[in-house]
C-alpha cells in the first residue's frame, strides 16, 4: 500500500466514522420525533411554527436542485449540446435534493402519514397546495429523466426507446413545474405582509425566489462537478463551467438590482442605514452572496481558475441559503416577538439527511452510468446494442 | 331564529341597564329534604371575586346547570361539598344550618 | 344571515365565565391558560385597565381557509370558521399565516391537531348562541347577526362618544371579521393587530395563483417554440453539411 493510497484510506475512514455518527444520531432523533412529538424535539412553537426544517430543508433543498431545470432546458431546448455531459449528474443531484425535501417534510409535518392528503383533498386557492402538487409531479419528472440511466445499466432497450420519445415533452414539463414551484415557495410568504420584515417582503417575492434559484442552480452545477471531481479523481471541465460562471454574473447581477429596487419601493432603505439585527443579516446575505460573487466572477482571471470559480459558486449558494433562512426565520422574528434557533435535534436531522444524500449520490455514481466516462465504458462496442448510447439522450 | 331572539332579548336587557345576569338555581326537593334549595349566585360569586373558574366547569356545569344535588355527593367532596366541608365554608352536616340552604317555607 | 359576536371591553369584568363555558362546550382540559393554546380557545387578560378577550376573529374572508392545502379549514354559511381535524396534515401554514395569530398547535402530542375557537358552530347550527355569549353575566360578549351587531356597536359609540374609541374593530380589518370589538383605549394598546390591510389577505396569493394556468400555456408554447427553432436550425445545418443531401 503506497503512502498516497494509505492516506486516502484513512481519510475515507474518517468520513465513514462521521457518516456513521450522523446516521446514528438521525435514527435516534427520528425515534424521539415520532414517539414524543414536535414540541419535545424542536424549538418550534405557536409563535414560531416554521423553523429550520422549512427554512433550510424545504426552501433551500428545492432551490438548490434548480440546476436541473436550468441545465436540461439549456441542453435540450436551447440546444447548447456542449453541456450535455453534466446533465446527468445535475439531474441526479436534483432528484436527490427533492427526495431530501420530501423526507424532511415527513419530519416536519405534524401528521406525515397523511402527506398523500393533498392528492385527494384539494384547495386550489392555497399556494401550499400548488407547491405540494408541483413537488410531487416534478420529483416524478426527475425520476423519469433519470430512468434512461437505469435502463442503460440494465440494458433495457425497449424502455430506453420509449424514454427517447418522451424526453422533450418531459423536459418542457419539468421546466414549467420547476418554475412554478420555485416561485410559489416565495408566494408562500406573500400572505404575511404584516409579519415578514420589509427588507425581505415584496409583492414580487415569487419572482425573486425564481431568479435566485437559477443563480443557485448554476452554482450547484459548479460545486457538484467540483466535489465529484475530487471524489472520483476527475478534473473539472472548465470549458463547460466557465460560461456558467458568466451566466451567474448576469443572473445574480439582475437579481441584486431587483432586490435593491424592491427596497426603494418598500421604503425600506432607511432600515438598512439604521444599525440593527435585520439590517446586518441583510447586508451579510447580499454582500457575501450576491455582490461579492458578481464582482469575482466578472473578473476573467477568477472565472477561469478552478479555485476562483468554485469559491464564487460557493458564495452564491451561501447567499441563496442565507436568503431563504432570512425570509423564513430572521424576517419573521420581529413580528413573532422572539428569536428562533433550531434545537440540536432539528440540526441533527437536517445534517443527517444531507449526509445520506451525499452517500446515495456516491453510490449511484459508482454503480450507474452517471458520468460520461462510465457511460462510454457501459456502451461496449462489440455488443449489438440498439444504436450507440450517448451520455444522454438526444431528443 | 332563536339566536336572533336571544340577541334581541339580551340587547333589551342591556339597554335597560340590567344588573349582572347570574341565574339563581333552584334545586329539586329530595323526598327527605326539609325544602328545595335556592342557590344564591350573587353572594357566591362575590365570595370568589367574580372568578367563575373557581367552580366552573369542573365542579358545576356552566352550560347545563343541574337541579339535583345530594348530601352524599357533598360529603364525598363533590358538588357543594368542595367548599362546604366545614373548613372553607360551613359543612352540610351542620344541623343548625339546614335553613341557610333549604327553603322550609317559614319566615326568613 | 351570518352571525357573529360583539365584545365590548368596557363591560367585561374579567370573570372568565366565557373561558369556562368554552372549556365545557368543547370538552377541553383545565386549566384555563393565560394565553390561547390548542387546549384553551379563549382567554381574558387585563390590559390598560380593561379586560380583553382573545379568540378567533372568524374573518369574512379567512386567511387560514385560503392557505390550508387540504381545505381542513372552512367558513360555514352561518359564519363560523371551522376545522376538520380528519383532513389536517399538520403543515401549520394556518398558524404561520393568520394575521391575528389565532390557530394553535398540539406540540405535545405525537398525533397533533390544530385548536381554535369554532364560534360553537354546532350550537349556532341548532339555533343557539355561542357558549361564551350564553354565560356572559354582563353582556360584554353578545351574540347575534353580524349586521345587527355592527349597528349596535355604532349606536353605542354614538350614544357615549367619550366612552369609546371611535372605531369598531373588525368591520374592516383584513376584509372584515365576524367578531367585533369595542374599546375605550386604542386597540393596539390592547394587543390587537392594527397594521392589517383592509383588503382580505387571500387576495395577495390569489393574484399570483390565478395566473398559473395562463403561465403554463404560454411557457409550454414558448419552450416548445424554442425547441422547434433550435431543431430547425440544427436540421438546416445538417443538410448544408451533407452537401446538398435531402432534408435530414
Amino acid at each position: 500500500m503506497t503512502g498516497a493510497t494509505a492516506r486516502r484510506f484513512t481519510r475515507l475512514g474518517f468520513w465513514a466514522y462521521v457518516f456513521a455518527l450522523l446516521l446514528l444520531l438521525l435514527v435516534g432523533v427520528t425515534a424521539l420525533r415520532f414517539s414524543r412529538g414536535l414540541g419535545a424535539t424542536t424549538n418550534l412553537s405557536d409563535r414560531f411554527p416554521w423553523g429550520l426544517w422549512i427554512g433550510f430543508d424545504v426552501l433551500c433543498g428545492v432551490g438548490l436542485a434548480a440546476g436541473a431545470f436550468t441545465l436540461t432546458s439549456v441542453v435540450h431546448l436551447f440546444n447548447l449540446r456542449r453541456f450535455e455531459p453534466i446533465v446527468r449528474p445535475t439531474v441526479l443531484t436534483a432528484f436527490l435534493g427533492y427526495a431530501f425535501v420530501i423526507v424532511a417534510l415527513l419530519f416536519d409535518l405534524g401528521q406525515p402519514w397523511r402527506i398523500w392528503h393533498a392528492l385527494v383533498f384539494w384547495n386550489p386557492r392555497s399556494v401550499m397546495f400548488e407547491v405540494a402538487w408541483c413537488v410531487m409531479l416534478y420529483t416524478t419528472v426527475l425520476a423519469l429523466e433519470l430512468s434512461p440511466v437505469v435502463f442503460e445499466r440494465f440494458r433495457l432497450a425497449g424502455p430506453q426507446r420509449l424514454m427517447r420519445g418522451v424526453y422533450t415533452p418531459l423536459v418542457i414539463v419539468g421546466v414549467i413545474l420547476s418554475t412554478l414551484h420555485q416561485s410559489s415557495l416565495g408566494s408562500l410568504y406573500l400572505i404575511v405582509p404584516s409579519k415578514l420584515h420589509p427588507l425581505w417582503y415584496s409583492p414580487l417575492l415569487p419572482f425573486y425566489f425564481f431568479i435566485s434559484a437559477i443563480g443557485a442552480g448554476l452554482g450547484m452545477v459548479v460545486i457538484e462537478s467540483h466535489l465529484s471531481g475530487r471524489a472520483f479523481g476527475r478534473r473539472l471541465e472548465m470549458h463547460l463551467l466557465e460560461p456558467l460562471g458568466r451566466a451567474m454574473v448576469v443572473v445574480l447581477g439582475v437579481y441584486g438590482l431587483l432586490r435593491f429596487l424592491a427596497l426603494r419601493r418598500n421604503g425600506a432603505l432607511a432600515e438598512l442605514l439604521a444599525p440593527g439585527y435585520e439590517a446586518s443579516m441583510f447586508l451579510l446575505e447580499v454582500g457575501l452572496g450576491v455582490v461579492l460573487p458578481v464582482v469575482l466572477l466578472s473578473l476573467p482571471r477568477i472565472r477561469r481558475s478552478e479555485r476562483g470559480l468554485v469559491a464564487s459558486a460557493f458564495l452564491a449558494i451561501l447567499g441563496f441559503v442565507m436568503n431563504r433562512l432570512n425570509v423564513a426565520v430572521t424576517g419573521m422574528e420581529r413580528a413573532a416577538g422572539m428569536r428562533y434557533l433550531p434545537s440540536w435535534m432539528e440540526v441533527a436531522v437536517s445534517v443527517g439527511l444531507v449526509a445520506v444524500g451525499f452517500a446515495v449520490f456516491a453510490l449511484a455514481a459508482r454503480h450507474l452510468p452517471i458520468f460520461p466516462e462510465a457511460a462510454e465504458a457501459a456502451a461496449e462496442p462489440d455488443e449489438e446494442a440498439p444504436g450507440a448510447i450517448p451520455a444522454s439522450l438526444p431528443a | 331564529m332563536n339566536a336572533l331572539y336571544a340577541a334581541s332579548a339580551l340587547l333589551a336587557l342591556v339597554a335597560l341597564g340590567a344588573p349582572m345576569r347570574l341565574p339563581n338555581v333552584v334545586y329539586d326537593k329530595a323526598t327527605d329534604a326539609p325544602g328545595p334549595v335556592r342557590f344564591d349566585h350573587r353572594t357566591h360569586a362575590e365570595r370568589v371575586a367574580n372568578k367563575c373558574v373557581s367552580c366552573h366547569p369542573q365542579t358545576f356545569s356552566i352550560l347545563r346547570p343541574t337541579r339535583r344535588a345530594s348530601h352524599a355527593e357533598m360529603e364525598a367532596s363533590r358538588s357543594c361539598g368542595v367548599c362546604h366541608d366545614g373548613k372553607v365554608a360551613f359543612g352540610v352536616q351542620d344541623a343548625e344550618r339546614c335553613e341557610t340552604c333549604h327553603d322550609t317555607g317559614g319566615g326568613r | 344571515m351570518s352571525v357573529g359576536l360583539l365584545f365590548d371591553a368596557t363591560r367585561c369584568i374579567g370573570c372568565e365565565a366565557c373561558s369556562a363555558a368554552c372549556k365545557e362546550q368543547n370538552g377541553l382540559p383545565l386549566p384555563i391558560e393565560p394565553e390561547t393554546t390548542a387546549y384553551t380557545f379563549t382567554t381574558v387578560s387585563q390590559r390598560e385597565g380593561l379586560n380583553v378577550r382573545s379568540l378567533c376573529m372568524h374573518c369574512l374572508e379567512p386567511t387560514c381557509v385560503s392557505v390550508c392545502p387540504v381545505g381542513a379549514l372552512s367558513k360555514t354559511a352561518q359564519g363560523p370558521v371551522v376545522y376538520d381535524a380528519k383532513k389536517c396534515i399538520g403543515c401549520r401554514y394556518c398558524i404561520m399565516a393568520c394575521p391575528f395569530g389565532v390557530p394553535k398547535y398540539q406540540w405535545d402530542r405525537a398525533v397533533p391537531v390544530v385548536g381554535k375557537c369554532t364560534l360553537c358552530s354546532d350550537r349556532v347550527a341548532a339555533g343557539l348562541a355561542t357558549a361564551c355569549a350564553t354565560v356572559c353575566p354582563t353582556g360584554a360578549t353578545m351574540f347575534g347577526e353580524r349586521d345587527a351587531l355592527v349597528a349596535e356597536a355604532r349606536a353605542r359609540i354614538d350614544a357615549s362618544p367619550g366612552q369609546y374609541v371611535d372605531h369598531v374593530y373588525g368591520v374592516e380589518e383584513a376584509g372584515g371579521t365576524s367578531v367585533l370589538m369595542l374599546s375605550s383605549v386604542p386597540f393596539e394598546r390592547l394587543g390587537l393587530a392594527t397594521d392589517l390591510p383592509r383588503q382580505p389577505l387571500p387576495m395577495l396569493t390569489w393574484q399570483v395563483l390565478s395566473k398559473v394556468p395562463d403561465f403554463v400555456a404560454l411557457a409550454g408554447a414558448f419552450l416548445y417554440g424554442v425547441f422547434w427553432i433550435t431543431r430547425r436550425r440544427e436540421a438546416v445545418e445538417e443538410a448544408r453539411r451533407t452537401e446538398g443531401g435531402g432534408p435530414r
